[in-house]
């Protein structure tokens, strides 16, 4: 078992240097917790608004590019290979809205401006690591050899 | 010892009563099918095994005995529900009473049953994978058979003491209340039911069946229908021993004429039944099976008999109670309007 | 309460019915109303992709479900009938003279759900190939809608004991079916028991795809998805079901997640409560990204954590009701609203068919002019108390008097005096239901208790009496001497 893990490694690696935004986590983790310290020390709401909703369309717009990316090479295309690649993604920009909100409507209560800034900064951070970090081919390339001989 | 005379709900039927008897009467008739089916199955299951360590075609009969016996479990338990939810609203008072009184073997209804059914998973599941331990096999079966006799213990007793409310101040706790007249004879009854009942099951599981099914058990069609029949044929001759028994053991407060006729025209109706199940068992092989139904149709009419005549008894032997309890509802609530005016608020 | 009374003293009533009930929570959320679409979804995937291996989990999860469903499923269902008529015999009978059809429906729809998945599952290898196959996925939506519809009933007659809404002025069961409670309760269940099953799952999955790596990856991502999509949509449904519980019934909240003893913990609890939700949901978020990136621990982490939660919310949800076992119309110790200002005027005695009888062991150290009041004591005890508090178990009134008057002497009259403002300094408490002369013989005999330290036997253990102060049995007494039936 182990000799397959280091078979996948191997294939990961190989594929990480080959693929575009390789290499890019790190910037992406940097400008998201940037973007969380600015919306932490805004003065205004719509300070809050804009920077947060610029982080948020940004990261909408990298992530539909990922999901079409992800979704190109399928064949046949299952419905549960689109939700897969679309799902998470829509979720989490709900839910970084959702933590936008939570820092706007609660001027007051240290705990929940922190638990919304929180929230925000994970979901954003889950796009960008879904963007930078390649898929390990092993799973999808597994699942398509096995539809072929099946 | 005084009566007790509770007080009952203050709302109103849900539903018009007789709609609720029909109900409760009907419903408790499948229910009690099914439990014939489970007990009596489980019961057969063991007894084949045992049989089947000499000749191993009746461990394979067993095995189809107990293949059904998962089923029917589940069914029993589902289709209790609706007389359980029947009586709780016609007989609310004195449901409640006795359970409460028998509150603790009641409540144990939960567990046991829960383990008598994981027992039998465990015994149908895993039969080919214990075929090396065939003696620990029939031991998980025989343990589940034992729970499964115990159980109806428990409703009888509660079913029973429902009807006394004299009763209720003198038991203490569920041993004195299963003590009461009428639970050992019924339940004496219900086991002989539970294997005629399952014979007839047998008869109908394999009176139609295909070469491939009779071919796994590899026991010839006549002699399956005709082992059916015996296990319907012979606890059914003893029910004319056990039924009388029932009838004259039960309190007599509520044995009126109707009771009497109704349950006499059941046990009539039983005697055509019992003289075709003979019929049958002597048929040559290309015959048996063709009176199946008008067995079933006979003695259908005899369980409704039955059932019809214990609902008469039941609220015969508590009409007056009744009434007494709806006085005393009715001035507990006029006393309980008054001072709900009387009281500033 | 005019039934004989069951009481379990170790545990206390509450815990018998709580037990039973979470049980039954934890397997229909889990294991059936949210499971069975995740299984037939599996199935149909499996089809579509043509990868077999779906379909194979898909039946070694429905394994599971049938065992547990059909046994100890099947008998909690049972159990919470047979424990609430043994707890609060008057709460569940005037529960069905209101809800009968809506139970007798939903007994119909059990008994289709039971053969569905009987037939589901022992035609799962058989019913394969083309159409077939598609019948047999068709079967198994359907056998999830029935599962959700039981839900959907079941959840009205539970909001309808919080708040019965217009039911109190309109004795209807249509009125009480369309409680306040009920649309937001079940928006938030229906999501609940979705999110749970995908927690069950991925952590039966484990289990079920050893020595495949790359499956269980696959279906580790694809069952923590399903997990995913519906961990929100419960937030949102729980958020909306939070602001319909009648405002009364919220001051009760920190007490009902804590205890008495902790009730001022209940800011602690609620990050608690939200950083368990919060870790449930980064695991599934993680899981849909890399699979691998999870250890195995925490799923079990994940599924501990959810019967944590949804177990801890049943116990808030059925205290926050108190006083009320039916909110504004009968009280938890089984009295109606309606009766108190007789009960309070005349004594609960004088309108109580039975008497407790005192036991060998509770009468044994007590004088002879000490026992009537005793006596006394205890049936008031019984008729008022029991149904939540035991007398030396679980939620034991010696234990709370304790921490009241602490461990020296107590005088009856203080014990009377706090008994009849009770209500007031504790919302959750009934008020008294009886007069002050009751309220002295309680006292006594909670004095005599406290030093016996004996546990309070039920009807089941002691039988019952007639109770001679009956007014009833006392008028046919007056009017027609020696009168035994």
């Amino acid at each position: 078992m182990s000799h397959t893990r280091r078979r996948d490694r191997d294939v990961t690696r190989s594929i990480a240097s080959r693929r575009p935004g390789a290499g890019t986590l790190p910037w992406s983790v940097t400008n998201t917790l940037l973007v969380g310290f600015l919306i932490l020390l805004a003065p205004d709401p719509w300070v809050t608004w804009l920077v947060g909703g610029s982080a948020i369309a940004v990261a909408a717009v990298t992530g539909a590019i990922v999901a079409v990316r992800r979704t190109a090479g399928i064949a046949p295309l299952t419905p549960l290979d689109v939700i897969a690649a679309w799902l998470p993604g829509l979720i989490a920009l709900s839910l970084a809205g959702v933590g936008l909100a939570l820092v706007i409507r609660n001027p007051d209560d240290e705990v929940l401006r922190l638990g919304g800034v929180g929230l925000f900064l994970v979901q954003i951070l889950f796009i960008a690591i879904t963007g930078s970090v390649p898929e390990p081919r092993a799973d999808s390339a597994d699942r398509r050899s096995v539809r072929q001989s099946a | 010892m005084m009566t007790p005379i509770p007080k009952d709900i203050p709302l109103a039927l849900p539903v018009p009563e007789p709609l609720l008897v029909a109900l409760l009467v009907g419903l408790f008739l499948l229910h009690i099918l099914f439990v014939n089916l489970m007990v009596g199955g489980t019961l057969l299951t063991v007894f084949y095994q045992v049989k089947g360590l000499r000749d191993p075609r009746y461990d394979r009969l067993a095995h189809a005995i107990a293949d059904t016996v998962t089923v029917n479990k589940s069914l029993a338990v589902v289709l209790g529900i609706g007389p359980l939810l029947a009586i709780n609203t016609l007989y609310t008072v004195y449901f409640y009473s006795a359970n409460a009184l028998t509150g603790d073997m009641w409540l144990g209804i939960v567990p046991i049953v829960v383990i008598a059914f994981l027992l039998t998973y465990l015994h149908k599941f895993r039969w080919d994978a214990m075929a090396a331990h065939r003696r620990i096999h029939m031991a998980i079966a025989a343990a589940a058979a034992g729970l499964f006799l115990f159980i109806p213990l428990i409703f009888l007793t509660s079913i029973n003491l429902m009807l006394f409310p004299a009763r209720w101040t003198e038991v203490q706790g569920f041993l004195s209340a299963m003590l009461l007249a009428n639970v050992l004879p019924r339940y004496l009854h219900f086991l002989l039911a539970c294997l005629a009942v399952t014979g007839l099951f047998i008869v109908w599981l394999f009176r139609r069946a295909g070469a491939e099914r009779l071919g796994a058990v590899g026991i010839e069609r006549g002699e399956l229908l005709r082992t059916g029949y015996r296990w319907a044929l012979f606890p059914s001759l003893a029910q004319f021993v056990a039924g009388p028994l029932v009838l004259l053991s039960l309190p007599e407060a509520g044995v009126i004429n109707r009771v009497v006729v109704t349950i006499l025209i059941g046990a009539v109706m039983a005697f055509p039944a019992m003289l075709l199940m003979l019929a049958e068992v002597r048929s040559p092989p290309d015959r048996i099976g063709r009176r199946f139904w008008p067995v079933v149709v006979l003695l259908s009419i005899t369980v409704l008999c039955m059932a019809s005549g214990r609902h008469l008894y039941r609220e015969a032997s508590l009409a007056q109670h009744r009434d007494l309890v709806k006085a005393k509802t009715e001035s507990y609530l006029q006393a309980a309007r008054k001072a709900n005016v009387q009281t500033p608020k | 309460m005019d039934f004989p009374i069951f009481h379990a003293d170790l545990i206390g009533n509450r815990a018998i019915i709580a037990t039973i009930a979470t049980l039954h929570v934890l397997i229909n959320h889990g294991l059936a109303v949210g499971m069975m679409p995740l299984i037939a979804a599996m199935e149909w995937h499996g089809r579509k992709s043509g990868e077999s291996r779906w379909d194979a989990l898909a039946y070694k999860l429905l394994f599971v479900c049938f065992l547990v469903t059909t046994t100890i499923g099947a008998l909690t269902g049972v159990g919470i009938w047979v424990s609430a008529s043994l707890v609060n015999p008057y709460a569940i009978g005037s529960l069905i003279r209101v809800f009968f059809w809506a139970w007798f429906v939903e007994w119909l729809v059990f008994v289709t759900e039971v053969c569905l998945i009987v037939v589901y599952f022992l035609t799962w290898s058989k019913w394969t190939g083309g159409a077939a196959k598609r019948r047999h996925i068709g079967l198994g939506f359907g056998l999830a809608a029935f599962s959700w519809i039981t839900m959907a009933i079941i959840v009205s007659i539970l909001g309808f004991m919080m708040d019965p809404g217009n039911w109190l002025t309109d004795h209807a069961l249509l009125a009480g079916f369309t409680n306040p409670i009920y649309l937001p309760q079940l928006a938030f269940r229906t999501p609940l028991a979705l999110a749970m099953a995908g927690v069950v799952a991925a952590f039966l999955t484990i289990f079920f795809t050893k020595g495949d790596e790359p499956f269980r990856r696959e279906a580790l991502r694809a069952i923590n998805l399903w997990t995913l999509f519906w961990a929100p949509v419960t937030l949102a449904g729980g958020w909306w079901y939070a602001t319909v519980v009648p405002e009364a019934m919220k001051d009760n909240i920190s007490t009902a997640a804590l205890t008495m003893e902790f009730e001022g913990w209940q800011t602690e609890f609620y990050l608690i409560a939200a950083g368990t939700a919060a870790l449930l949901y980064l695991v599934a978020q993680v899981a849909v990204l890399r699979p691998g990136w999870v250890p195995r621990p925490a799923y079990v982490v994940s599924l501990l954590a959810v019967v944590w939660l949804t177990g801890h919310f049943e116990r808030v949800r059925e205290f926050v009701r108190k006083p009320y076992v039916i909110g504004r119309y009968m009280y938890a110790n089984g009295i109606r609203v309606a009766d108190y200002p007789l009960l309070q005027r005349d004594g609960v005695l004088a309108h109580s068919t039975y008497s407790y009888p005192l036991t060998a062991a509770e009468a044994g150290p007590l004088a002879a002019e000490e026992r009537e009041q005793a006596q006394r004591g205890k049936d008031v005890f019984m008729i008022a108390c029991s149904r939540c508090h035991t007398g030396a178990g679980v939620n034991s009134v010696i234990s709370r008097f304790q921490s009241l008057f602490g461990d020296g002497r107590w005088d009856r009259e203080q014990l009377a005096d706090f008994t009849t403002s009770m209500h007031d300094a504790r919302p959750y408490m009934p008020p008294f239901p009886g007069t002050k002369a009751e309220l002295l013989a309680l006292s006594d005999y909670l004095v005599h208790l406290r030093k016996s330290g004996l546990a309070i036997p039920g009807a089941q253990h002691t039988g019952v009496a007639v109770n001679a102060r009956d007014v009833a049995v006392q008028s046919a007494q007056s009017t027609s001497p020696a009168e035994s039936r």
